[in-house]
């Protein structure tokens, strides 16, 4: 009788790690506590909602392909690229899109007419299935059909390692990708064991800090940092000035103080130009 | 200065105009002192005035006349009077819409509980909702600015009667004011503007009321809510509420930071993380979820009188955003459904608690009523659009339910009250769902029953044919094996029985019948055995053997009657006997093992 029971208990418990370690889902993610309870972490369908919600019913969102799917159908709005990856040149366009410089990158994206651009970002929770990780996929893809603008060798330091760090290379700090994940996440501490802008996935304190953007706007991100919305500005009417303008304005170190006496003196012109009149010539 | 003689003569100009139009003003009624509560600390304008009315004409009066600004009259949402007697409220007064020719607003006629006499005083109190009046400006702030909102009122009251003396209070919802109308010197407290008093105010006057300042209180409204009641008899009523819910304050305008969210505590001020809906107390199995399936952020709390949700929207509400849920849960029918033999009333509410000091903007409401119910009739605290009563097909539905739907815009908390439902139900008519289940299981038992029994081959198998032949026969040869055996154990009885009572004449019938019965039997397996052969089975020969052996059986079983004949007769000692006996027994039960195992094999 007991020998019945305990298999009968083994054969739940089976059932039961098998679910959780193999089965469990990945739309939503729980955690447990200490002391055994659990923490749900439903960041992905709050950003979907969003979507869905609160942007233009034709508004056209740029991911990479793995999201396409649940962008179709939890969000209901027109993706770029999906799961079904039948079209390899432009998934090429888009990783080219992401691993860009921000304004190459608008360019892009404003010839596929794109409105919101959304990554997957894993640094606040340490969820190592975001962009970033499969960053050199997007690189390799952009590589096969650009390989006179993506080289995969730019991204890595001289040494060969992948790192977001300082010590990482330049196009790497500076592409689209990197700076719509990590934007304001360096003035961001999680913990006081760690300096402000440390990725729990990379374990490493990044690299670029003062991100700003000048076509892209933060749109949403879900309350663990997840999911990362941005908004596609339009063309502005008037491109900025890259030149400093010119002052005109400046106070003179020294007052200049009229040297006329209480007297009205005629006043005078400095440096005033001789006119020299000049002489007609004689017809004759 | 200027304004003091201004209104000394406009009221002389005023009651000229009101001589002409005597309508109702000419009631002689007077506001003797009015005191007006304006509340906007939240983003409706509770406006709660106490009149003080007296009666200064002739005549005994029976109702008097509110009146409502006509820039305020399309954003009322609800209006109450009261009457305040002595001891306590004397419950709120019948309210009946009327137009006074010649003057813009809206008009309510109010019955007085008992008619008020000349020179009388009576002292009523008049509460009204407004919503959407607080208008957001600047109409989009970004997430770090605050929200500000301007309201446009009036600073007397307006009303077809003079008022000697009134004085506003203004309650706002915070200290910051930007800007606010001075009339008649008002004084500014922390979060109250007190304004008057104005003496000698004449009917229908306006003055511009305008209140510029800050109002950081969640701006929820619900646009639309379809609230959905199933009553089933069975014991319990299903309630589901499909909400779509915008944040109606000022426009986010610019980037949303999660950062500046979380970090700093002032940021997107304005913004509705969650709210609290307060559900029946006896609510149960309670879910809350959307489009796209169940929203985990929510905490149910079980209290004494009411059951609490607190709930999350999947994302906090900036201005303009909107989002979209469903809230259901049940209740056990005995609480809201009373039955009298075949009549039943079903007493609920019309619309329930969402969040406090709720708005909404459109609510449809969807009874569905078990199978079969008549002559319904519903009473609503409130005139609802009734729409055209529809069908509703669920499980075990032939005829489709009934369905009520009603409704109603610009719903506030105080609509929140009890509806009643009529309808009649013939009780056996609850039989129906159990029948229809019943009925379908037995067809398709029947079904089954019948087609298995059914040969639907298409030619006729003569192998098959032959062995359900044998089959058959084979089975009443061993009945009738056993039917032998069985006899010549009930010859052993009387044999016995002989041994004991030594009756001859009960021995001789005892082997006359076995006799009798063996031959019947054996002729019967003969008969079998023969038809087997026919059919050319081999089972045939085994049944041969049977009958062999059982012959053997048959004549030890006599020869053990002649020897208890010759033990009684005593011509054979008892062990010789006993001996005889013992042989002869196993002899028989080797013959009986054969037998048995050669039926086996059949």
């Amino acid at each position: 009788m007991l020998m019945l029971m305990l298999l009968m208990m083994f054969a739940v418990h089976c059932t039961w790690v098998t679910s959780n370690a193999y089965s469990s889902p990945s739309v939503v993610l729980a955690s447990y506590n200490h002391d055994g309870s659990r923490n749900i972490l439903d960041d992905f369908r709050e950003a979907y909602y969003w979507l869905r919600q609160n942007t233009d019913v034709h508004a056209r969102v740029m991911s990479w392909w793995d999201y396409g799917y649940q962008i179709a159908g939890m969000a209901n709005r027109t993706t770029l690229v999906d799961n079904n990856t039948w079209n390899n040149s432009h998934i090429a366009l888009v990783g080219k899109a992401m691993s860009s410089n921000e304004s190459a990158a608008y360019e892009i994206m404003r010839s596929l007419d794109v409105d919101y651009v959304l990554i997957i970002f894993g640094g606040v929770i340490g969820y190592s299935g975001d962009d970033i990780n499969k960053f050199l996929w997007m690189v390799r893809i952009a590589e096969g059909e650009h390989p006179k603008d993506i080289r995969e060798s730019d991204y890595f330091t001289p040494q060969g390692e992948f790192r977001v760090d300082k010590a990482g290379s330049p196009t790497l700090l500076n592409c689209l990708m990197y700076k719509m994940s990590y934007y304001r996440f360096g003035e961001m501490q999680l913990d006081f064991r760690t300096p402000p802008g440390f990725d729990r996935t990379r374990n490493a304190e990044i690299g670029n800090k003062d991100i700003k953007f000048k076509h892209l706007e933060e749109a949403f991100t879900s309350e663990h940092w997840l999911v990362r919305i941005y908004k596609v500005k339009k063309l502005d009417n008037r491109e900025r000035l890259d030149h400093k303008l010119r002052v005109t304005n400046t106070v003179p170190k020294q007052k200049y103080t009229a040297k006329k006496s209480a007297k009205r003196k005629r006043g005078y012109i400095k440096n005033k130009l001789l006119l020299k009149k000049g002489k007609r010539h004689s017809k004759k | 200065m200027f304004r003091k003689t201004f209104s000394l003569f406009v009221p002389t100009y005023f009651l000229l105009i009101c001589g002409l139009y005597r309508a109702e003003a000419a009631t002689g009624l007077v506001n003797d002192e009015v005191k007006r509560t304006v509340d906007l600390s939240t983003h409706l304008a509770k406006i709660s005035t106490e009149i003080i009315l007296s009666n200064e004409g002739d005549t005994a009066v029976s109702s008097f006349v509110v009146a409502l600004e006509p820039e305020l009259a399309p954003h009322l949402a609800y209006i109450g009077a009261s009457v305040k007697g002595d001891e306590e409220d004397d419950g709120s007064l019948e309210f009946s819409e009327t137009a006074l020719p010649g003057q813009s607003g809206k008009f309510f006629k109010v019955d007085l509980p008992s008619s008020l006499a000349s020179g009388a005083k009576l002292r009523v109190k008049v509460e009204t909702m407004l919503s959407h009046v607080l208008r957001p400006f600047p109409t989009q702030i970004t997430q770090a600015e605050r929200q500000l909102v301007v309201f446009q009122g009036n600073h007397y009251l307006y009303s077809p009667y003079p008022t000697r003396s009134q004085s506003s209070r203004v309650r706002l919802a915070s200290k910051t004011v930007e800007s606010y109308t001075k009339l008649g010197n008002p004084s500014k407290t922390d979060e109250v503007i007190e304004y008057g008093p104005f003496r000698d105010v004449a009917p229908f006057s306006q003055d511009t009321m305008k209140i510029h300042y800050e109002n950081n209180t969640p701006f929820l409204t619900i646009s639309s809510i379809t609230r959905t009641i199933e009553v089933s008899h069975w014991g319990n009523i299903a309630v589901e509420e499909t909400i779509d819910l915008r944040h109606t304050g000022a426009y986010l305008k610019g980037p949303f930071s999660r950062y500046d969210y979380q970090r700093q505590s002032d940021s997107g001020i304005s913004s509705v993380k969650s709210f609290k809906t307060i559900l029946p107390a006896s609510a149960q199995d309670v879910y809350y979820r959307d489009e796209i399936g169940n929203i985990s952020t929510s905490h149910l709390q079980v209290l004494e009188d009411s059951v609490e949700v607190e709930v999350r929207p999947r994302f906090p509400l900036f201005g303009g955003w909107k989002t979209h849920y469903m809230i259901g849960y049940n209740l056990p029918s005995y609480e809201y459904l009373y039955t009298l033999g075949d009549q039943y009333a079903l007493k609920m509410r019309l619309v329930d608690h969402v969040y406090d000091d709720q708005v909404i903007d459109l609510l449809t409401v969807k009874l569905i009523l078990p199978e079969g119910a008549r002559n319904v009739h519903m009473d609503t605290p409130y005139p609802v659009n009734r729409d055209s009563d529809q069908l509703h097909y669920t499980y075990l539905d032939t005829f489709g339910r009934p369905v009520l739907v009603a409704t109603k815009s610009n719903l506030v908390e105080q609509h929140i009250q009890d509806m009643v439902v009529h309808y009649n139900f013939n009780k056996i008519l609850m039989l129906q769902e159990p029948l229809l289940v019943v009925g379908a299981f037995y067809i398709l038992f029947f079904t089954v029953i019948i087609y298995v029994r059914l040969d639907f081959s298409i030619t006729k198998d003569p192998a098959a044919e032959v062995r359900m032949k044998v089959a058959s026969i084979t089975e009443q040869v061993l009945t009738l094996v056993n039917k032998r055996l069985g006899l010549y154990r009930h010859m052993d009885e009387v044999v016995n029985r002989y041994k004991q009572t030594r009756d001859t004449g009960a021995l001789n019938s005892g082997r006359k019948t076995l006799e009798a019965d063996h031959r019947t039997l054996t002729n019967d397996i003969n008969s079998l055995q023969a038809r087997l052969k026919a059919e050319g089975s081999d089972l045939a020969e085994k049944v041969g053997e049977v009958q062999k052996l059982d012959g053997q059986v048959k004549d030890l079983v006599c020869r053990s009657c002649q020897e208890a004949e010759r033990l009684v007769a005593g011509k054979v000692k008892k062990e010789a006997y006993i001996e005889n006996e013992k042989g002869l027994a196993s002899k028989r039960q080797d013959l009986v093992s054969r037998i048995d195992s050669l039926l086996d094999a059949l």
